[in-house]
């Protein structure tokens, strides 16, 4: 074949009758000087070509009419468009209360565990910054100072002990206290 | 529609429910508390035992002043939210009253300290501890004994969890 693609096209349009003025006259005078183009048009034009043609188009629209159709009975079986039912908005609400429920124990979980996170090892400045136990536990803790202890009349002896744990096999590391109080004559 | 119904209502108690438990476990986790453990400590010819629950003292009893006993049973252990300014009050198996009041915390080496004032006292007699001031970190026990009680020594082991 010989006739290009643009040609073919325009053939094919040409049978069909789709072509007008100049276009039509300059594939009619192609169809009378070209034996192939004339042969292309017979044959779009034969009646075998036409019903075949018929049916598949006939067959294609009543397949698109019957998706149409479709969806359009499916359509009035959900009802019109319409506010959300008492049920939905509760139900919409159920879940947005669970959703935030859930996340406040995430959160409070979090911030718990985040107080037992290696977070960081820099100097804190304010008093109520969280201590940072795996930090602490990296080195040694500062133990228990006694500051001021008052019980008149009564002895008191302050023991140094070592802080229970893994800092108690170190002589040097922190100490915690035992404070005695004489308790004599008492029950 | 009944079944709808039922199904909705669940997730509303479950909501709540889950509401609930996040503010309170959120409530729960805030703060510190101070964890109040009394040890009752005596001398016994038979052998010494040490109650199991006091895991940390089988170490401490090599030195003074718990090598004068041999005998250890935890009498009480409750747990108390420590609040700076407002005092923890426990009524010890004695009679007496044990205070504490978190005076405040600081920060040092990175490490957070818990200023605290201790009372020891008795209604209509002269306090056994009038006033003990001490600065200590989160999860280091500190003891306060010698208060007679069945034969032996009370230890009141106090302790600050973060």
């Amino acid at each position: 074949m010989s006739l290009s693609r643009e040609t073919m096209m325009d053939l094919m349009a040409f049978a069909d009758g789709e072509l007008e003025g100049e276009d039509r006259a300059r594939v009619e005078r192609l169809v009378a000087e070209n034996s192939e183009a004339r042969s292309v048009v017979d044959a779009m034009r034969s009646p075998a070509i036409g019903e075949w043609l018929e049916g598949e188009m006939a067959e294609r629209a009543a397949a698109a009419d019957g998706i149409a159709g479709a969806v359009m009975a499916k359509l009035p079986a959900r009802g019109p468009a319409r506010g959300r039912s008492p049920v939905a908005v509760i139900s919409i609400g159920a879940a947005l209360a669970l959703a935030a429920g859930v996340a406040l124990i995430l959160r409070s979980r979090g911030e718990s565990s985040e107080s037992h996170a290696p977070v960081a090892s820099v100097e804190l400045p304010s008093v109520d910054t969280q201590v940072l136990p795996i930090v602490a536990a990296q080195r040694p803790t500062q133990g228990v100072e006694v500051d001021e202890v008052d019980s008149p009349s009564r002895g008191i002896s302050v023991f140094e002990i070592p802080v229970p744990g893994a800092a108690a096999a170190n002589a040097n590391g922190p100490s915690s206290v035992v404070i005695m109080i004489e308790d004599e004559g008492k029950k | 529609m009944r079944r709808v119904l039922v199904a909705v209502l669940a997730a509303v108690l479950l909501a709540v429910l889950a509401g609930v438990g996040g503010i309170a476990l959120a409530a729960s986790t805030h703060g510190p508390s101070l964890e109040v453990s009394v040890i009752h400590a005596s001398q016994s010819d038979a052998g010494g035992s040490i109650d199991p629950r006091l895991k940390d003292l089988p170490q401490l009893t090599r030195d003074q002043p718990f090598v004068r006993y041999n005998v250890y049973k935890l009498l009480d252990r409750r747990s108390f939210p420590l609040d700076v300014g407002k005092a923890v009050t426990y009524g010890i198996v004695d009679g007496r009253t044990l205070q504490v009041t978190l005076a405040g915390t600081s920060v040092d080496k990175n490490e957070k300290r818990y200023q605290m004032g201790a009372q020891i006292g008795e209604p209509g007699k002269e306090a056994f501890l009038k006033s003990l001031q001490v600065t200590a970190s989160a999860n280091e026990p500190f003891f306060i004994g010698g208060q007679s009680y069945q034969g032996g020594t009370l230890f009141l082991e106090l302790v600050v969890r973060p």
